[in-house]
């Protein structure tokens, strides 16, 4: 039950930020609607809605991923409590065993998925600022020369530069697709270790032979690693400061940045 | 002159925005994808950087071993290395720390709090 809660938490914060991300960029990309030309907003709204729409879909991807690694453990649960299994549960276990398979290969193309998704929304919005800077360069040299002046309010190579800068600060943010794609590797792993336990276990099972497993188990000190992998430290302060508790926070305490 | 800044990540999207968000603050900056790529690319010399950020989960060669690998390198053996990674685990900052790295950044860090770090390891930069 506590590893399903952990799961539970870890993925809410991820997506939650996400989402939010997008709605940032959204609104950044209306208020910059009100100073600029109605074509040159339109990289910055292309942006948002991809990322808003990458966010939806993490949300519904994160919680599939959740409900498929609920329903392994508690199978697993299931059989290392019984010490033996019945009808059902080992065919609850052929029906685990059969989908690990087909699940890796789909949170392989999910990853894929974000990861292009992501990269062609950013590197479209970086390219379309660096064209943005020298549409602006040509535009106030060409006032210039006619002698024009218009408010350094509404447009100025310095509040120009200002923009970009607050840009490629919310870009930034993507930080939070690798921690996504990351912690879909880790579920990865997680799960391929999951397949070879259970495999030995079935293999003993049905040749009534009593050797011991060699494969680590779910209690075992590298599926403990994979689950502190999957938890990212910038959930677990999350949760720590939503709740109070910080049974999920690094023992040491350590900073986030820590120079040596 | 501008200080030299080499990046190493996996991910395109990270490398992308980091470059971007670096050259914008004056750095010339280089990447490379993983390890592997980092160590023949610094060690062919093209580009001399005056600090490395590298990532710790990566395929091919992963950013504890690169560090290992450069350390072993008369021309790396002082180069402020610093390890920017969503890995909080104090087990693996201890390796960092070992092998020689010079700091360890939890991802997310806002551009201006990275730029704050680099120029505190760069003094002049």
């Amino acid at each position: 039950m506590e590893i399903q809660k952990k799961l539970h938490f870890g993925a809410l914060p991820s997506y939650t930020i996400s989402l939010g991300v997008g709605i940032v960029l959204s609104v950044l990309a209306f208020k910059l609607a009100q100073n600029l030309p109605e074509n040159s907003i339109l990289p910055y709204a292309t942006g948002a809605i991809v990322l808003v729409g990458l966010a939806v879909y993490h949300i519904l991807f994160t919680r599939s991923i959740n409900r498929h690694i609920e329903e392994a453990i508690k199978t697993q649960q299931i059989w290392v409590k019984s010490r033996q299994l019945n009808d059902e549960n080992y065919r609850r276990l052929q029906v685990f065993l059969g989908s690990i398979p087909e699940l890796n290969k789909l949170l392989e193309a999910h990853l894929a998925f974000i990861n292009e998704s992501t990269e062609k929304a950013s590197l479209a919005i970086i390219s379309k600022l660096f064209l943005m800077e020298e549409w602006v360069a040509q535009i106030l040299k060409e006032l210039d020369g006619q002698k024009l002046q218009i408010p350094s309010a509404i447009l100025s190579q310095e509040s120009f530069i200002e923009m970009r800068h607050a840009i490629i600060d919310i870009l930034s943010h993507t930080q939070f697709q690798d921690i996504s794609r990351q912690q879909i590797e880790v579920v990865t792993k997680g799960l391929a270790l999951c397949a070879q336990y259970s495999d030995e276990v079935a293999h003993i099972l049905d040749s009534n032979n009593p050797e011991p497993l060699t494969t680590p188990n779910l209690q075992s000190e590298s599926m403990k690693a994979l689950r502190e992998s999957y938890t990212m430290e910038a959930q677990r302060i999350v949760h720590f400061n939503a709740t109070g508790d910080d049974s999920a926070l690094d023992v040491a305490g350590r900073p986030a940045i820590e120079l040596f | 002159m501008s200080k030299k800044i080499f990046l190493v990540d996996d991910s395109a999207t990270m490398l992308s925005t980091l470059k971007t968000s670096l050259m914008m603050n004056g750095f010339e900056v280089d990447t490379a994808c993983d390890g592997v790529d980092a160590l023949s690319k610094l060690k062919a010399g093209a580009f001399k950087p005056d600090l490395i950020i590298t990532d710790v989960n990566m395929p091919n060669m992963d950013g504890l071993e690169l560090i290992k690998n450069l350390r072993s390198l008369p021309a790396f053996r002082f180069m402020p290395i610093l390890i920017f990674t969503t890995e909080s685990q104090s087990a693996k900052r201890e390796e960092g720390k070992k092998l020689g790295a010079t700091g360890w950044l939890v991802k997310p860090t806002s551009a201006p709090t990275l730029v704050g770090i680099i120029k505190e390891v760069l003094p002049g930069a």
